[in-house]
C-alpha cells in the first residue's frame, strides 16, 4: 500500500470519528439553546468555540453540509445582539446541523 | 531559494482532528517529523526545547490565538528568525496582509487539501531566504 493510500485510510477514520463526536456534540448544542431561551447568554462563547470546530473539521473531511451550518451557528453565537430572530435562527441552523450530521452518519453506518 | 532540508515542524492547533490530520499528512508524504501542541503556551515551551525548522500556528486559538503566540516567539532572542505559518479560515487578502506583516512567512488557508499539504509547505520552505 502507498503511502498516499494509507493517507487516505487514516483519513477516513479521522472523518468517521469526527462524525461520532459531532453526532454526541449536538445534543449539548441543544442544551445551550434551551438556555438562551431563558435569557442565559453565558453559553454563547461557547456554542461559538464548538461550532467553530465542526465548521472546520468538517471542511476539511469533506462534510460540506456539516460545516456550512457549523459555519452559520459560530456566525449567529458571535452576534453583539441576541433577540428572537437570532434564537430562531439558531434554532433552525441547528436542526439542519443535525440532520445533515445524521444523514453523513448514515452513509458511514454510525445509525 | 533555502537550499536547506526540512526536517522537523512544530504544529499548534487546539483542535484535535485537525493535529492528526496535519501530523499524518506531513509525515506520510513528505517524511517530515511533527511535534504537536494542542495551545499558544504549550508552543511556549515546547518550541524552545525542540527548535524544529519550521512552526505552522492556528490563528483561531483560546486563550492565546497565533498572532499572540508568534509575538512571544518572537520575543524569545534565539526564535526570532524561526520561520512560521499561519494556518486559518481567515484567508482573506487583508487579513493576509494583516498576518504576513505581523511576522509570519506564510499563510495556508483553512481548509486545506490533506493530500497537498506537503507540497504546500514545502514550496514555502524552498522560497523562504537561505540562512
Amino acid at each position: 500500500m502507498s503511502d498516499a493510500e494509507k493517507l487516505r485510510l487514516q483519513l477516513q477514520e479521522i472523518g468517521t470519528r469526527f462524525l461520532q463526536r459531532t453526532l454526541r456534540e449536538i445534543e449539548p448544542l441543544e442544551e445551550f439553546r434551551r438556555r438562551l431561551r431563558t435569557g442565559d447568554r453565558t453559553c454563547l462563547a461557547e456554542i461559538q468555540r464548538l461550532a467553530h470546530r465542526i465548521h472546520g473539521s468538517g471542511a476539511m473531511f469533506g462534510f460540506d453540509a456539516i460545516s456550512m451550518h457549523a459555519r452559520e451557528i459560530e456566525l449567529l453565537a458571535g452576534s453583539e445582539v441576541v433577540g428572537v430572530d437570532l434564537l430562531l435562527r439558531l434554532e433552525s441552523c441547528l436542526l439542519a446541523l443535525k440532520n445533515a450530521t445524521h444523514a453523513a452518519a448514515s452513509t458511514r453506518g454510525l445509525q | 531559494m533555502n537550499p536547506a532540508r526540512l526536517r522537523t515542524i512544530v504544529y499548534v492547533d487546539d483542535e484535535p482532528d485537525i493535529r492528526e490530520v496535519v501530523q499524518l499528512s506531513l509525515e506520510l508524504t513528505e517524511g517530515l517529523k511533527v511535534h504537536t501542541c494542542e495551545s499558544g503556551e504549550l508552543a511556549l515551551q515546547v518550541v524552545p526545547q525542540l527548535r524544529p525548522d519550521l512552526v505552522l500556528l492556528d490563528v483561531m486559538m483560546p486563550v492565546m490565538d497565533g498572532p499572540a503566540t508568534l509575538q512571544r516567539l518572537r520575543g524569545m532572542g534565539a526564535l526570532a528568525d524561526l520561520p512560521v505559518i499561519f494556518m486559518t479560515a481567515k484567508a482573506m487578502p487583508q487579513e493576509i496582509a494583516r498576518f504576513l506583516e505581523l511576522g509570519a512567512a506564510a499563510v495556508i488557508a483553512k481548509p486545506f487539501d490533506p493530500m497537498q499539504l506537503g507540497n504546500q509547505v514545502l514550496a514555502i520552505w524552498k522560497a523562504l531566504p537561505g540562512e
